[in-house]
């Protein structure tokens, strides 16, 4: 491999652990210019799964994407895509899955887009259909099996039930897509994918309902194939619950009051459920007293959105409007506020 | 660890070009690779290092004497590391990297990571493989195939279409 032109060439020919650690300080635009075209040595180490995690551990700056139908935030930065237009008069829906958003947009029938807020780039998916049919939640997973991005659709036709379809589309290989069988799941697991959003942790898409709370249930986008798992029944049935995503794993809050929730954790492979911690800011209730809106009738709580740092940072905001939120530590149980 | 006596030790370094350096070992041993030999006794003659040559050596013992004598700032450590490799050129460098590989010195090995990265930085794919004695070993096809995948990944932001 190595020219013979003078031995010194060959020390410059780094081992593989070492080429490794250059290219991680390497930033996004030159690894994908320059060094993935190099050689097929280069370009299979960036391509790895190591790799991949390593880099983004180092070069992304760290943000909080809060998907809310009123809220888009990542970090401190805006995203351009959702004014005021969005919330008021389309059906703008949203997913993500390691940072990146899938949107689309039911009203007008608009492809799916996948933004990277990261690097502020946008790609369009293909429509499955030249005619789009009428789309439920779609989800985004990452295989990474593969090392592709997976479009779960969700739709139907004319609004009917019995024409629900879940179809699995590879991102920017080709148009192939797939269908996944849904005919094994129960009629409520049937009526979850048709009405509820989903939460993405990497490989798998999860469909959660906060009202009836009683089953998660999960597709796995390697393997193709839905899981229904059972929900831990909580303290209070009455008491709200909060699904997010923690990139690996899926966290369930079970609010037992408006200022206390028990953490769950999900084990993705078995559906196992295992108590992590208990969140009580009831003592702090008089500080947070402030946030509170006069003329708003919604009982005053603290709803859970996104793991800054998972096991350990906690996003949570106020069910009234303001743009403030509580970082809330759950280890030291210190708290401190930020402004969206 | 291994000094039980007050008194600084010296720990004497060959390179594999035959040149022999001094070194105290309170300095040496920010080498694992260095300081399990002293650990393990087998210190007492000289140290044979096969897989650096005295040029490199001779850098990173400067190295080693400067970063020992800045006492517990990882500020001031940085700042040291930044003005040490400032002036080294791609090849020394990449001597470096081997080097500190070869003696388990993280740090210096992360620092010179970093500046052969900063190096690289907007150099053409071709000047990369010059530096690092790669050869294509692409076809043209496969070639065309990378760069057509990543215009994929990073199309520039689309304006949206009008239907």
């Amino acid at each position: 491999m190595q020219k013979k032109e003078d031995f010194n060439i060959n020390y410059r020919a780094l081992p593989y652990d070492l080429v490794f650690d250059v290219l991680l300080h390497l930033p996004e635009e030159d690894i994908y210019d320059n060094a993935m075209l190099v050689c097929r040595r280069w370009s299979h180490i960036i391509r790895s799964r190591d790799f991949v995690n390593a880099h983004r551990a180092r070069h992304s700056t760290p943000g909080l994407l809060i998907l809310d139908y009123s809220l888009h935030q990542k970090g401190k930065k805006t995203l351009g895509f959702c004014g005021n237009e969005t919330r008021q008069n389309r059906d703008c829906r949203f997913a993500s899955c390691n940072g990146l958003i899938l949107e689309y947009d039911n009203f007008s029938k608009r492809a799916h887009k996948i933004t990277n807020p990261e690097i502020n780039q946008r790609f369009v998916v293909p429509p499955i259909y030249p005619q789009m049919p009428y789309h439920r939640f779609s989800s985004i997973a990452y295989s990474a099996a593969s090392m592709e991005y997976k479009v779960v659709y969700i739709y139907d036709r004319d609004e009917d039930a019995s024409t629900l379809r879940c179809v699995i589309a590879t991102v920017g290989v080709d148009n192939s897509r797939r269908d996944v069988c849904t005919q094994h799941l129960s009629p409520e697991a049937k009526g979850q994918l048709y009405r509820n959003k989903t939460t993405t942790t990497e490989g798998f898409a999860h469909w959660t309902d906060a009202k009836t709370h009683t089953l998660v249930l999960t597709l796995n986008v390697e393997t193709e194939t839905f899981t229904q798992y059972p929900v831990p029944q909580g303290q209070d049935n009455y008491g709200d619950k909060y699904y997010l995503s923690t990139g690996k794993s899926l966290t369930l809050f079970d609010s037992g009051s408006n200022f206390f929730m028990e953490v769950w954790e999900m084990k993705l492979e078995t559906g196992e459920w295992t108590k992590m911690y208990k969140i009580d800011l009831e003592a702090q209730k008089c500080n947070f007293e402030h946030f509170r809106s006069k003329g708003c009738s919604f009982p005053f709580a603290l709803k859970p959105v996104g793991w800054l740092k998972y096991r350990e940072v906690l996003v949570l905001r106020f069910s009234h409007m303001t743009r403030f939120c509580v970082a809330y530590n759950v280890l030291t149980k210190e708290f401190d506020y930020f402004k969206l | 660890m291994a000094a039980e006596t007050g008194t600084p030790t010296t720990l004497t370094l060959k390179s594999n070009d035959d040149e022999l350096f001094s070194v105290a070992e309170s300095a040496a041993i920010l080498s694992v690779t260095i300081r399990n030999m002293v650990e393990d006794g087998c210190a007492g003659g000289v140290i044979p290092l096969d897989n650096v040559d005295g040029k490199t050596l001779a850098s990173v013992i400067t190295y080693m004497n400067g970063i020992s004598a800045i006492p517990a700032d990882e500020e001031k450590k940085k700042s040291y590391r930044d003005k040490f490799l400032s002036d080294k050129d791609f090849e020394t460098l990449a001597d470096m990297v081997l080097a500190a590989n070869y003696l388990n010195m993280s740090c210096l090995m992360d620092a010179v990571s970093a500046k052969i990265a900063q190096v690289m930085e907007k150099k053409s794919v071709g000047w990369v493989r010059r530096k690092f004695g790669i050869e294509n070993d692409y076809t043209p096809e496969e070639e065309a195939a990378v760069k057509e995948e990543h215009k994929w990944t990073f199309e520039g932001v689309e304006t949206d279409d009008d239907n």
